[in-house]
């Protein structure tokens, strides 16, 4: 069985109908990993909220569900979220200087992770942290711990995050956009540390970034976003060897020389058009798309493409 | 700085100096160097990349450069002649010609400025009051950014990132500028945008016939667009190189750094990373004894920590700081 399946999820704004998830399925055995690919504004970190089931303001989910070991966690009361998130399901935000709270040291917030999910003593508690941190790879913790967030430098608060959101001993890992922030020298330091963590402790990876070069480096799965929605989702090498959505192809030939731009903007989620969503930057000119939208198509067991070339 | 050549030099920095202060303990003032002796030419229709990680004064010494910041030490001339003995007339004349593209379009344009009054302003308070000319000016320079004049009307927030920072770059051409400064200029947007951009900004560097100080941290930008390269690490220039000879030379083992850590892409296998650096960079204010470098570089040595590398110059288009090059 699946560790964590999501079906159909469909999220949008509050008065008015309007999808900026739609219908988003996909499905991860436990230490797998997931990387989610998208443009600003494709809804890739929507979707990594909602499998904490934490929305934006205004924003709520239409339809859709997550089960998490077959338990589905958008019809449990939020009393009995507080128990899996942090706990079983944590997050590591993007940018470590404004998630974290600029009043309090490392210690006290990874502290309150500790507080909340488990019954330990002070002693107990500090020693955890001091564990959990040299975990992560800070040099000399418990120097460290005292400090403000502020006095840490980049790459040093983005392990602390991480530190924070394995204290819960959770055992997926949502990590959006964890290394954008950082220089690339760090960036690769934090992926190796991702990379062991995974494996160390087993840990069901969602990855959300937009850069296909890092995503290549840890998922095993890769999903393509574009306006909302799965364009195509494949296992890494099969994706990167043989993409077959004509946007997949684009973003792989703009890493590959820079002279491949897309044509216009991506599409305004407002004013949606009749036909296929990608169709206006697409260099394929294909007649159905002028008039409807693509299904998700299953290509074969592993791979899901949406496209009318392969109908 | 490179080689002398007839070719027309448009600003130079010459061993300029920068610190910042950080701290008063009662009246003891601290502070750090964000540059150290560093000393750039820039030729006309060059493009010269500064790279390197955030915090090894690149941004500092474009402000220098912008004259947005007067440097402790050292000269700074503008077409040959020295900031520091132009008077205001002479200065007011040649202030048009370097300009600026900032990183984030979000912040960097005036909320309350209609796209239209953001790119008339420069104009106007530059050129002539005429402000039908003005007007003719920028639906000119909007054409060449590729914007259509229906955007005039608009106030930034409802323009997308794309077209924020082409508003921003139309803004600096609408003064004809000779070198444009662009900080970081796709670093908040995305890839396929980014693409967009670069592009443009090629295309209008040819055209034009301007040049660009490209600062960025990114290196496939700075091998897309730049002929010269700069590799600043800790407020010092630790190696400058043409960039038609990158594969040529020998480089810096920071360069190499910088160019290995990202996971190969391009191959067909998933490539493991080359090298890996585990420390961070050391901070400024406890400015490391010897070779900066030292606590991360691969290649060092004892020798390495007799004292700060100079600069030294190893062929007309490779000048390198290093003691095992």
């Amino acid at each position: 069985m699946n560790f964590l399946e999501v079906k159909d999820l469909t999220l949008g704004l509050k008065g008015a109908y309007l999808p900026l998830v739609e219908k988003v399925s996909f499905s991860l055995k436990k230490g797998q990993t997931l990387g989610i690919v998208g443009e600003s504004g494709c809804g890739k970190s929507l979707t990594g909220l909602s499998l904490l089931r934490l929305f934006p303001p205004g924003i709520i989910p239409y339809q859709g569900n997550i089960f998490l070991d077959g338990l589905s966690l958008f019809e449990i009361p939020e009393r009995e979220l507080y128990k899996i998130r942090g706990k079983r399901i944590a997050i590591i935000l993007q940018d470590p200087l404004t998630a974290l709270n600029p009043v309090l040291t490392i210690e006290e917030q990874v502290e309150e992770v500790l507080k909340v999910h488990f019954n330990f003593s002070k002693k107990e508690r500090r020693e955890r942290i001091y564990q959990l941190l040299s975990e992560v790879g800070i040099a000399e913790p418990k120097i460290r711990a005292r400090s403000y967030p502020h006095e840490l430098s980049g790459g040093l608060r983005q392990r602390a995050m991480i530190a924070m959101a394995l204290a819960g001993n959770p055992e997926i890992l949502i990590a959006d956009e964890p290394t954008t922030a950082l220089d690339p020298t760090l960036q690769i330091q934090i992926l190796e540390l991702l990379k062991i963590l995974k494996e160390e402790r087993q840990l069901t990876l969602i990855f959300i970034t937009h850069d296909l070069a890092l995503v290549r480096y840890l998922a095993d799965q890769i999903a393509v976003f574009y306006a909302g929605e799965i364009v195509e989702i494949a296992p890494t090498e099969v994706l990167f060897q043989n993409p077959l959505h004509p946007y997949t192809q684009t973003l792989i030939s703009i890493f590959e020389k820079v002279e491949v731009p897309l044509k216009t903007l991506p599409v305004n989620l407002l004013n949606k058009p009749k036909g296929c969503r990608y169709g206006e930057r697409c260099f394929l000119d294909c007649k159905e798309g002028h008039k409807e939208h693509p299904e998700l198509l299953q290509i074969n067991s592993f791979h899901r493409v949406r496209c009318w070339k392969y109908v | 700085m490179c080689e002398e050549s007839k070719d027309k030099v448009i600003v130079e920095v010459r061993e300029v100096w920068k610190s910042y202060p950080i701290r008063k303990v009662w009246f003891k003032k601290t502070s750090f160097y964000a540059l150290l002796k560093v000393s750039l030419k820039i030729k006309k229709g060059e493009v010269v990349c500064l790279l390197g990680e955030s915090g090894c004064g690149k941004t500092t010494l474009g402000k220098i450069i912008l004259d947005l910041e007067k440097p402790d030490k050292g000269e700074v001339f503008w077409f040959g002649q020295n900031l520091k003995r132009l008077n205001s007339k002479e200065y007011k004349n040649l202030r048009p010609k370097i300009q600026a593209v900032f990183q984030d379009p979000y912040s960097s344009l005036n909320p309350r400025y209609k796209v239209k009054e953001l790119l008339i302003e420069p104009y106007l308070l530059n050129f002539s009051s005429d402000y039908q000319k003005a007007l003719a000016k920028v639906e000119e320079v909007l054409e060449k950014v590729g914007l259509g004049s229906e955007i005039l009307e608009k106030y930034p927030h409802s323009l997308s990132g794309g077209q924020r920072q082409r508003v921003a770059l139309a803004r600096t051409l609408i003064l004809t500028p000779s070198l444009i400064v662009l900080d970081e200029p796709t670093s908040a947007l995305d890839v396929t945008i980014q693409a967009q951009i670069l592009n443009l900004l090629k295309n209008l560097k040819e055209s034009l016939n301007l040049s660009y100080l490209l600062i960025t941290h990114s290196t496939s930008i700075a091998l897309y667009l730049a002929d010269l390269m700069v590799v600043m690490y800790l407020g010092k220039v630790v190696e400058v190189f043409k960039k038609d000879f990158f594969q040529k030379v020998f480089h810096h083992p920071y360069t190499l750094l910088l160019f290995n850590s990202r996971p190969e892409f391009i191959s067909k296998n998933n490539q493991k990373v080359k090298v890996k650096t585990q420390e961070e960079i050391p901070s400024p204010f406890l400015r490391p004894q010897g070779c900066e470098f030292f606590s991360r570089c691969p290649e060092r040595e004892k020798d390495c920590l007799k004292g700060s590398p100079d600069l030294k110059k190893v062929a007309s288009y490779h000048l390198i700081a290093c003691y095992k090059r």
